[in-house]
C-alpha cells in the first residue's frame, strides 16, 4: 500500500486518473480503499487550512503593500503630471526663444547648459572646418550661424536629359542648403573634392525618381534652372537621402512659419495701441514718454514664467513691486500703466486660481507633502485677502490628514490598545493642525479651528463609540478606552484648546446605556445564581488558588483572609462572592466612568443591584445563606458606602437609605477601616 | 479648336536647334501633375505609365516618371512630375512648378473643394512661370463616379473657358481620356517650344508673336 504524502501530488506531471488507478490496484478490499480516501481527505483539509493560515499571516502585509502601492501610484501620477507640465513649459520656452532670437537657445537651457551648448557649438564648427579642408574652393560654411551637417555621401550624377552617367559626386546636405562637390581624380594634399554648387533649401525641390528607364535608385534635385539627377548605390541609400531632405525641408518650413508668426505678433500690438484711447489722448501732448525699465515692460511675461515654474512667492513679490512702481511719481501717468496693471490683475487671478487648486484636497493635494506644503499658497492667499477661502481649504486638508492618519491605525489586538492609538494619532494630528493654523492664520480665525476641531472629535467619537460600546466589551475595558481618550484630551489642553466637554458630551449617552445594561445583566444572572446556590463554602483547591482569590478581592477593597478555612476553602457561598465582585466593580468602574451629571444613573444602578440581592435573601432560612446575607450587609455594604463617599465626597443617599432599611448601622468610618479598605486604585 | 489646328500646321517637327547632342534622346516634355490631395494625380500617372489602376490611396511626396511615347508619329519622351496635393507650403510648390513645361491641373468631379482649389493652383502656376499661355489642361477626374458628381459640368467648362484652357474629364479607373490629356498637353508643349524657338529666331516677343499668329489665321 502506498503511503499518502504531499510529494506525490506536487510533481509537475501528476495525473489524477493514473494516481487513482494505481491506488485501486494496490489496495486490498474496499476498507483499505476507504482508509486511503480518508487520508487523502485529511491531507486536503490540512492543505486548505495551511493555505488559509498562510494567507492570514501575510494578510496585513498584503493590505499594507496594496495601500502603499496605491499611495505610490498617486504619487507617480502626480509626478507624471508635473513632468508633462514641465515639458510643456519647456517647449513654450524654446518656442518663445525661436520667436525671439533664432540662434539663442531657450533661457533655461542657457542657464543650465551653458557649457554643454558651448561644447556642441565647438563640435559643429569643427565639423564644418573639416569639410572646408576637404573641399577645394569651398564656400565659407561658417557664415551661417546655425548651419549643421545633416547628411553626406557619394552619389553618381546622371545627365538629366540623356540618362547617362556624368560624374562622381560627393554631396553635403546642411539644414539650410545642399552643397555639390565633385571628386578630384588625381588629388594631392588634403583636398578630395571640388566645389561645384550650393543651393539653399528654400529654392530646392527633391523628387523621387520612380522611373527613369534603365537608371534605378535615383532622385532629382530641382533647383531652377538646374535639374540634377543622382543615382544611389542602393535603395536604402536613396531612401536615406530622401528622408534627410525631408527633414531639412521640414526644418525650413518650421522656421519660415515661426518667422511668419513673429511678424504677425509684431504687427498685432500696433493696431491695439492705436485703438487704446488712453494712449491717443495722453500721448498727444507729451510724445516723449520715458520708456519703462525692461523688467517692468516685460512684467507680465515674467509673471507667466514664474507661475509655470511654480515660484509663487516670487510671482507675488513681482506683482507687488510692479504695482508699487506704477504708483511712484515717475510712472504714475505712464501711458502703458493701465494696460500693464490690467494684465497684472489678470495674472493675479490666474495665480489665485492655481493656489486655490493647490490647496484643494479633492484636486491634487497629496498627504505625503505634509501640512507644511500648504504654507506658501496660504500665505500668499492671505495677502490677497482670501483668508477665508484659504482657511476653509486648509481645514479640509486637515480633515483629510486626520482621516488618513486615523485610518492608518490598525485594529489588531485588544480594543483598548486600538482606541489608545487612535486617540494618540487623532490628538497628535489635531495639535499639528493647530500649530500650523496658528502660524498661518490671524487670531480672529481661531474660532473656525475650534468649530472644526470639535466636529472632528464628534466624528471620531461616533466611530469609536460604535466599536467600544458593544455588549461583548466588558465594563472595565470600556473604562480603559474612555480613560485613555480623556487623558489624551487633557494633554491636548496644553495646546490651548479644551475639548473635554465635547468629549464627555459625546460619551454621555453610551455610558449611561452601558451602565444600565450592565445592571440588567447582573440583576438577571443574580436570580439564577442565588437560586442555584448550594450554600456551601467554595473550594479553591490549591494554596495558589486561594492567594489569587485573596489578591483579587483585595483589589476590590475586601480583605477576606479570615474567611479562609481548611487551607483552600473560602467560607462564603459562590453567589455571594460573585455578587460582591459585581456590585463593587460597577461602583468602582462607574465612579471613574461617569461625570457628575450621570451620578444619579450610577446611584440608581448600584441601588437596583443591591436591592434585588437583599430582596432575594428574604425568605431563605438556611443558616449558611443567612451567614452570607450578613456578610453582604455587614461587610460589602459598609465598604461600598465608604468608598463612594471617599470618591465623591458625599454619601450615596439611596444606598444609605437601603442600608438603614435593612438595619445596617451607618457609622462614620474609623481611621483603621479606611486604611484597610482603601487600596491605591481608589486614589 | 483653331489654336490646335494652327499648331499642327506650323510645327511639323522639332526645330533644329532643340537637341544639343546629335545622338541624343528624343525630345523631352516636362509635365507636372497638380491638384488637391486624393483627386487622382498619381492614379492618372500610373494608368498612363503602366496601364494599371491603384485602388489604394497613398499620398505622394514628389515622384517623377519618364516614358518614351510616339506623339503624332514622332518619338518623344514625357517626364511626369507627380506632386503632392497635400504639400501645404506654397514656397516649396513653387520650386516644383518652375521646372514644368506643361500642367495637368486635376480635380475630382466628386469633390467641389478640389475644384475650388484649381483656382489657386492656376494662379500660382501663372505667377511662377510668369506666362499667361503656359500649356495647361483642366482635368476633371473620376468621371466613372457620375452618380457622385458634385461639380456641375457647366461650372467646369465655364472655368476652362475663362482661363482659355481645354477642359477634359477623365477616369483613372476606366482609363477614359487618360492618354488624351497627356497627349493633348504634350502637343501644347511641343507647339509652345516651336513658337519659342521661332520667337527667339525671329527676335519677336512671345506674346506679340502669338497674338499676331492667331490674328493671321
Ligand atoms: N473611382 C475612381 N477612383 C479614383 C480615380 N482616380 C483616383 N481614384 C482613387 O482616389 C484615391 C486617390 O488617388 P491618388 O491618385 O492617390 O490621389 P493623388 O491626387 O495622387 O493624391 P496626392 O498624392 O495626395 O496628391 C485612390 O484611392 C484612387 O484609387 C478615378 O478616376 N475613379
Ligand atoms: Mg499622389
Amino acid at each position: 500500500m502506498s503511503e499518502v504524502n504531499m510529494e506525490k501530488f506536487a510533481v509537475p506531471d501528476f495525473v489524477p486518473e493514473r494516481y487513482v488507478k494505481e491506488l485501486a490496484k494496490s489496495c486490498v478490499g474496499g476498507e483499505e480503499l476507504q482508509q486511503q480516501k480518508e487520508k487523502i481527505q485529511s491531507l486536503a483539509d490540512e492543505t486548505a487550512s495551511a493555505l488559509k493560515k498562510n494567507v492570514y499571516e501575510n494578510y496585513m502585509q498584503f493590505i499594507e503593500t496594496a495601500t502603499e502601492i496605491s499611495h505610490l501610484e498617486a504619487e507617480m501620477y502626480k509626478l507624471s503630471h508635473l513632468l508633462s507640465e514641465q515639458r510643456s513649459v519647456l517647449t513654450t520656452l524654446s518656442h518663445a526663444s525661436i520667436l525671439g532670437n533664432e540662434n539663442a537657445l531657450s533661457r533655461e537651457s542657457l542657464e543650465n547648459h551653458d557649457m554643454e551648448a558651448e561644447r556642441v557649438e565647438e563640435q559643429r564648427k569643427n565639423k564644418l572646418n573639416i569639410i572646408m579642408e576637404k573641399v577645394d574652393s569651398c564656400i565659407n560654411l561658417l557664415d551661417v550661424p546655425d548651419r549643421n551637417l545633416l547628411h553626406e555621401g557619394d552619389l553618381l550624377e546622371i545627365d538629366a536629359e540623356e540618362n547617362t552617367a556624368l560624374q562622381r559626386m560627393h554631396v553635403y546636405l546642411f539644414n539650410d542648403s545642399v552643397m555639390l562637390t565633385s571628386w578630384i581624380s588625381n588629388r594631392r594634399g588634403p583636398m578630395r573634392y571640388k566645389f561645384q554648387a550650393s543651393y539653399p533649401i528654400s529654392t530646392l525641390a527633391v523628387v523621387n525618381v520612380r522611373d527613369l528607364g534603365t537608371v534605378k535608385q535615383a532622385f532629382k534635385v530641382l533647383a531652377f534652372p538646374d535639374t540634377r539627377v543622382f543615382q544611389c548605390n542602393s535603395f536604402a541609400i536613396k531612401k536615406d537621402w530622401l528622408d534627410k531632405f525631408e527633414v531639412a525641408k521640414k526644418m525650413y518650413i518650421e522656421k519660415e512659419n515661426s518667422k511668419q508668426k513673429k511678424k504677425e505678433s509684431q504687427e498685432k500690438p500696433k493696431p491695439e495701441m492705436l485703438e487704446s484711447p488712453s494712449l491717443s489722448v495722453e500721448e498727444m501732448p507729451s510724445p516723449q514718454v520715458p520708456p519703462l525699465p525692461e523688467w517692468l515692460a516685460d512684467v507680465t511675461e515674467e509673471l507667466d514664467v514664474l507661475i509655470v515654474e511654480r515660484h509663487f512667492q516670487k510671482t507675488y513679490e513681482l506683482m507687488v513691486t510692479a504695482q508699487k512702481t506704477f504708483n511712484t511719481d515717475e510712472y504714475k501717468t505712464h501711458p502703458q500703466k493701465p494696460d500693464i496693471l490690467k494684465k497684472i490683475e489678470q495674472k493675479q487671478k490666474v495665480l489665485m486660481e492655481i493656489l486655490l487648486k493647490e490647496l484643494d484636497v479633492t484636486h491634487n493635494w497629496s498627504p505625503r507633502g505634509g501640512l507644511q506644503s500648504t504654507r506658501q499658497p496660504i500665505l500668499i492667499l492671505n495677502k490677497f485677502n482670501m483668508t477665508s477661502q484659504a482657511c476653509e481649504l486648509f481645514l479640509a486638508i486637515c480633515s483629510h490628514t486626520v482621516k488618513v492618519h486615523v485610518k492608518g491605525v490598525q485594529l489588531e489586538g485588544s480594543i483598548n490598545t486600538y482606541v489608545k492609538q487612535v486617540g494618540e494619532v487623532f490628538f497628535c494630528s489635531l495639535s499639528d493642525a493647530l500649530t500650523e493654523f496658528i502660524a498661518l492664520f490671524p487670531k480672529n480665525k481661531i474660532s473656525a479651528f475650534v468649530v472644526w476641531a470639535s466636529m472632528q472629535l464628534r466624528m471620531l467619537m461616533s466611530q469609536i463609540i460604535k466599536q467600544v460600546f458593544t455588549p461583548q466589551c466588558a465594563l472595565d475595558s470600556v473604562l480603559d478606552c474612555v480613560q485613555s481618550l480623556r487623558d489624551q484630551c487633557t494633554l491636548f489642553c496644553e495646546f490651548g484648546l479644551d475639548l473635554r466637554f465635547q468629549l464627555n458630551s459625546c460619551l454621555r449617552t453610551p455610558i449611561i446605556k452601558a451602565l444600565r445594561e450592565y445592571k440588567e445583566k447582573i440583576v438577571d444572572s443574580m436570580k439564577t445564581k442565588v437560586s442555584e446556590d448550594k450554600w456551601t463554602p467554595v473550594n479553591m483547591h490549591t494554596k495558589a488558588g486561594v492567594n489569587k482569590f485573596l489578591t483579587q478581592m483585595e483589589s476590590l477593597g475586601l480583605i477576606l483572609a479570615k474567611y479562609i478555612i481548611n487551607e483552600t476553602w473560602v467560607d462564603l457561598s459562590s453567589s455571594t462572592i460573585w455578587f460582591a465582585q459585581s456590585v463593587i466593580t460597577i461602583q468602582k468602574v462607574g465612579l471613574d466612568l461617569v461625570t457628575k451629571d450621570m451620578m444619579d444613573v450610577l446611584d440608581e444602578c448600584i441601588h437596583a443591584i443591591f436591592n434585588s440581592r437583599l430582596m432575594l435573601s428574604l425568605g431563605n432560612d438556611s443558616s449558611y445563606a443567612q451567614k452570607n446575607f450578613k456578610f453582604i450587609l455587614d461587610t460589602v455594604m459598609p465598604l461600598m458606602l465608604r468608598c463612594y463617599k471617599e470618591s465623591v465626597g458625599y454619601d450615596n443617599e439611596k444606598l444609605v437609605a437601603l442600608a438603614k432599611k435593612f438595619g445596617v448601622s451607618v457609622a462614620p468610618p474609623k481611621k483603621s477601616n479606611i486604611t484597610k479598605y482603601t487600596s491605591n486604585e481608589y486614589l | 479648336m483653331p489654336r490646335l489646328f494652327c499648331c499642327s500646321c506650323l510645327v511639323p517637327r522639332p526645330a533644329p536647334g532643340m537637341s544639343k547632342k546629335p545622338a541624343a534622346q528624343p525630345t523631352l516634355h516636362k509635365v507636372i501633375m497638380v491638384g488637391s490631395g486624393g483627386v487622382g494625380k498619381s492614379a492618372l500617372t500610373l494608368q498612363f505609365m503602366y496601364d494599371e489602376f491603384v485602388e489604394d490611396y497613398e499620398p505622394t511626396k514628389a515622384d517623377s516618371y519618364r516614358k518614351k511615347v510616339v506623339l503624332d508619329g514622332e518619338e518623344v519622351q514625357i517626364d511626369i512630375l507627380d506632386t503632392a496635393g497635400q504639400e501645404d507650403y506654397a514656397a516649396i510648390r513653387d520650386n516644383y512648378f518652375r521646372s514644368g513645361e506643361g500642367f495637368l491641373c486635376v480635380f475630382s468631379i466628386t469633390e467641389p473643394e478640389s475644384f475650388d482649389a484649381t483656382q489657386e493652383f492656376r494662379e500660382q502656376i501663372l505667377r511662377v512661370k510668369n506666362d499667361e499661355n503656359i500649356p495647361f489642361l483642366l482635368v476633371g477626374n473620376k468621371s466613372d463616379l457620375a452618380d457622385k458628381r458634385r461639380v456641375p459640368l457647366d461650372a467646369c467648362r465655364e472655368r476652362a473657358a475663362h482661363w482659355q484652357v481645354p477642359y477634359v474629364e477623365t477616369s483613372a479607373k476606366t482609363r477614359d481620356n487618360v492618354d488624351k490629356v497627356f497627349f493633348d498637353l504634350m502637343r501644347e508643349i511641343r507647339s509652345r517650344k516651336s513658337d519659342d524657338s521661332r520667337a527667339t529666331n525671329g527676335d519677336v516677343k512671345r506674346k506679340k508673336r502669338r497674338i499676331i499668329k492667331c490674328a493671321i489665321l
